[in-house]
């Protein structure tokens, strides 16, 4: 073999070195090595440093804490992403025949109402209405009718209250209690049941907690 | 024809044959099976990713990202390597991802050092340090690329070929990164062989 061949041979097996430690190298190139160490010093001043850097990396290998603690942060990752995945799917099952529907039937049930009254009524009383805001009404035909519990995360703006409110669609009975907790009225649509549906309302920004109220 | 991961078979050995049983029955979503293989994976991800990134405050949360993607994407696995070497993958490449989020760019931060500067300083951080951290120092004057491979060489024990498959490189990219990082950590080695024999004088006078 020229010296342009030997050279190249022990560049390569330079490279190999740190594998034929760890004992990677398939058999071939395991004997190449070991043909090649027993004639070449340089080799085996290389082989004693990496075996010197792998020692110390080994040594000053680090303690790992007990899987666990980390285990349970995944576990609990894994279940919202469930429970997101269901109530997105419940959503937007429950979404597509409350949107416009509901509304368009309330929008027509006021304008006869209004028509109605203002046709009878002999004298209009005006009212300052601009310190009252009227909240959804859900009609008749999404569901069966509940009272549930809601607990708003405390402090909780009106905004973000109100929009939750408008979300769910939903009136309120009573509340708030000395734990902030609501008791609303909500139409639960028929694609869903009252589980589905408590979980997809845990969902919405600024509810804490919501639950079947007796 | 792609098979499913439930027609897999392996013949690397029965530690990987164990993996892949875990991993097929995650695909079902069985959760003891995931606690186990969890259990499994976990030290060798910490490990290998705390020596990666550097950042200690982030590795549980990237070795987390990491058996994530195993739990949603088990099914995904195609049996091309070994179980180990496609969520070693995983989680170099949530790694790099990661530190990519921090803009901390450790390549051309190792790469700009110069050699005299770096030995000064490498001869002031065994000083301060003291051993324990040498190793620590050490391989922070290489590159996250240039660390994985030592990592995944000397202590997960693999060969060229799965370090490759891993970083989604070529082999002698593998090589090439192994043989700058040989010769960083090199230059460190006399030193730390300097500072020893001083420590070992300094134990005999305090004997003596």
């Amino acid at each position: 073999m020229g010296k342009m061949g030997k050279m190249a041979i022990h560049e390569e097996i330079l490279e190999l070195l740190p594998w034929f430690i760890n004992e990677s190298l398939g058999e071939k190139e395991r004997g190449l090595v070991l043909g090649h160490l027993r004639e070449c010093l340089e080799c085996r001043k290389e082989r004693d440093q990496i075996q010197a850097v792998e020692a110390f990396v080994r040594e000053n290998d680090q303690r790992v804490p007990d899987y666990r603690f980390s285990y349970n942060k995944l576990l609990s990752r894994i279940d919202d992403a469930e429970r997101n995945r269901e109530s997105t799917a419940g959503l937007d099952e429950s979404r597509r025949p409350w949107n416009w529907m509901p509304l368009a039937g309330i929008a027509v049930g006021l304008v006869l109402v209004v028509a109605i009254v203002g046709t009878f009524r002999p004298t209009v009383v005006p009212v300052d209405t601009s310190g009252f805001r009227t909240l959804t009404t859900q009609t008749g035909n999404a569901g069966a009718s509940r009272r549930v519990a809601l607990t708003f995360h405390q402090p909780i703006q009106a905004l973000t209250m109100r929009q939750a409110l408008i979300e769910t669609h939903s009136n309120i009975v009573s509340g708030p209690d000395e734990t902030g907790t609501y008791i609303i009225e909500v139409e639960i649509p028929h694609t869903m049941t009252s589980e589905q549906y408590l979980q997809a309302m845990q969902k919405i920004e600024g509810v804490q907690y919501a639950r079947l109220s007796e | 024809m792609k098979k499913s991961i439930h027609e897999l078979k392996t013949s690397r050995g029965p530690e990987d044959a164990e993996n892949l049983k875990l991993l097929q029955r995650v695909t079902v979503k069985d959760k003891v099976a995931f606690e186990k293989l969890y259990s499994r994976f976990y030290p060798q991800l910490t490990r290998y990713l705390s020596r990666l990134m550097r950042r200690p405050e982030m590795v549980e949360e990237v070795v987390n990202d990491t058996l994530f993607v195993v739990w949603e994407k088990a099914e995904q696995f195609q049996g091309r390597s070994k179980v180990s070497t496609w969520i070693t993958g995983i989680a170099y490449l949530k790694g790099i991802k990661a530190l990519d989020k921090l803009r901390m760019m450790p390549e051309q931060q190792a790469q700009s050092l110069h050699d005299a500067e770096e030995i000064e300083e490498t001869r002031n951080l065994i000083s301060r340090l003291g051993l324990q951290d040498w190793l620590a120092s050490g391989l922070d004057q290489i590159s996250v690329d240039q660390r994985s491979v030592v990592e995944l060489t000397y202590i997960s024990g693999y060969s060229y070929l799965e370090i490759a498959d891993i970083m989604k490189c070529p082999v002698n990219t593998v090589k090439t990164r192994m043989f700058h990082a040989r010769r960083r950590l090199a230059k460190l080695l006399p030193l730390l062989e300097e500072q020893n024999s001083v420590a070992a004088d300094v134990d005999k006078e305090i004997i003596g």
